[in-house]
């Protein structure tokens, strides 16, 4: 049996980090190629950093994407948060030793010094707010010796302005600041998510006001906007499958399952 | 699967909580709107009896200023009213006034005295206006032989529209600004009039001691000293006027007073 193309619109905005379903927007492709400039340049540390939601990960997982056949580059979308776990990550991964002890930073170090690779490895960290203040200067320390690059990303956080941080501050060589979409931005990206989906008639439905109505809800939060969009055609889906699609429009979406959809993931407090 | 009934009683709910807002500010403003217009009304009622009440009192004051003259006028102003009243009750009762009668005038006499009487009790707003008005002239007329210079009937049309203590005050004040002779001779006479006889001999003196020409104000400055049992000093005074006047009006108070006609 075909799937609706309700469903089909529906599986679109699954919150996954797939660097597939990646949108490439104006404003973000600048930043995009500046980063990936970046990484060929000589710096111990690149900061990315933004709100929840802002599509940080997504960026750091199209690098990795993009770049990984070039350069020697290491993902980590789960942070090891686990000292010793790190660096036996970090070794078995890098320089392919295994180790079953304990290995403490020293010994990484010493590695690292021993073991010199042809192209200086690049570790990308994704969520580097997990991680504790000590692995983090460790982390810092080890971006020193120059033989691993590290790219992290953090959430900026009102409470703690984290590129204040002295750790930070003294050897970050470049930050990049991912924020939150415009309405014709949410616009764009909604409907080039659906039509990369073949979703023509669905994306044709997201009127300006349909639209505008999201950003009012999502603030223009990518993860938010899926989240609720992934509701919405949940909600079309349940009314198909209850037989009650005739009384549906099938031109624009109507405010109510707009409205609907926010109340069940929680952007409508009723 | 989503519980959608769940989900669409959310949203009603939803609804109801965002639209409430905007419903009770309509509530309010529907109802401060009714209470703006329901206070403008009531406190526009009120003025409406204040003003007849007004229209009341101004008949209740007159009986103290009413004269012969006066009524004579009322009587004239009533005559003039008679047709509107008529028109009236030509709503009312029109049969009667179509048909002729011989005892015409009678009744009309006969009405219009019984009106006259009605009116007197229950004068409309004109009405007071007119007999206010005409109270006004008939003062002036008063006082007017009483003035003698130019100057004098200026100040007698401004100051004679009251006969009160405080018209007296307001009168003085004045006197105090500008000296004015004619001032101090009015509010002498009024004090005279009053009983007051000491401050009536006082002004009549000011009055001298500006304007010693002025026999009005001789005379009532001996006609004070009279009053306040000073009788020589009130011949004498006169005496020495007359030296220097040769005013009749003074000597046939000197006469009445020596005759003892004038006490």
């Amino acid at each position: 049996m075909q799937e609706s193309i309700f469903a089909n619109s529906k599986n679109v905005f699954l919150d996954t980090v797939n660097s597939k379903d990646y949108i490439q927007l104006d404003r973000i492709s600048p930043i995009y190629n500046s980063l990936k400039d970046s990484i060929t340049k000589p710096l111990k540390m690149i900061l990315l950093f933004g709100k929840p939601g802002t599509g940080k990960s997504m960026f750091l997982a199209k690098l990795y994407h993009d770049l990984s056949d070039e350069h020697n580059m290491y993902l980590y979308q789960t942070p090891i948060v686990d000292e010793n776990e790190f660096y036996k990550t970090l070794a078995q991964d890098i320089f392919d030793i295994k180790y079953n002890d304990k290995l403490n930073f020293t010994q990484f170090m010493k590695i690292v010094k021993d073991r010199a690779v042809e192209k200086t490895p690049i570790v990308l960290l994704d969520e580097a707010q997990l991680y504790s203040e000590p692995l983090m200067e460790k982390i810092r320390l080890l971006s020193d010796t120059r033989s691993i690059k590290f790219v992290i990303t953090l959430h900026k956080t009102e409470e703690e302005d984290l590129i204040a941080k002295e750790h930070f501050k003294t050897r970050i060589w470049e930050t990049f600041e991912l924020e939150n979409a415009s309405s014709t931005e949410l616009k764009i990206y909604i409907q080039k998510k659906l039509m990369k989906a073949n979703c023509f008639d669905v994306a044709n439905m997201f009127t300006p006001k349909t639209v505008n109505k999201i950003y009012k809800l999502t603030n223009g939060n990518y993860r938010d906007a899926n989240k609720l969009l992934y509701t919405l055609f949940d909600i079309y889906v349940t009314y198909e499958n209850n037989s009650r699609f005739y009384s549906l429009n099938t031109t624009k979406i109507p405010n109510k399952f707009v409205e609907m959809a926010a109340i069940h993931t929680g952007l409508i407090n009723a | 699967m989503l519980n959608i009934h769940e989900l669409e009683k959310r949203w009603k709910v939803y609804k109801i909580k965002s639209f409430l807002p905007y419903v009770i500010i309509a509530i309010s403003l529907i109802i401060i709107t009714c209470a703006v217009y329901i206070f403008y009304n009531t406190s526009t009622t009120p003025t409406t009896d204040q003003k007849i009440s007004d229209v009341q009192s101004i008949p209740a004051k007159e009986p103290i200023i009413t004269k012969a003259p006066v009524v004579i006028k009322e009587a004239v102003i009533i005559k003039k009213e008679i047709p509107i009243q008529k028109v009236e009750k030509k709503n009312t009762t029109t049969p009667k006034v179509l048909e002729p009668s011989l005892g015409f005038m009678q009744n009309m006499h006969y009405e219009v005295s019984q009106k006259a009487e009605v009116v007197k009790k229950k004068v409309p707003k004109e009405h007071t206006k007119r007999i206010k008005k005409e109270q006004t002239t008939e003062v002036i007329e008063d006082v007017e032989p009483v003035v003698t210079t130019p100057k004098e009937k200026k100040v007698a049309i401004t100051i004679e529209r009251k006969e009160t203590q405080n018209d007296i005050f307001e009168i003085i004040s004045r006197f105090k600004k500008n000296n004015n002779p004619a001032l101090s001779l009015f509010v002498a006479k009024k004090y005279y009039e009053l009983g007051n006889y000491e401050q009536a001999y006082n002004y009549a003196l000011i009055t001298n001691q500006i304007n010693s020409n002025i026999e009005a104000s001789w005379i009532i400055f001996a006609k004070a000293l009279v009053k306040l049992h000073k009788r020589d000093k009130a011949i004498y005074t006169l005496q020495e006027y007359i030296k220097v006047s040769h005013s009749s009006n003074a000597e046939i108070l000197l006469n009445e007073i020596k005759a003892g006609k004038f006490k």
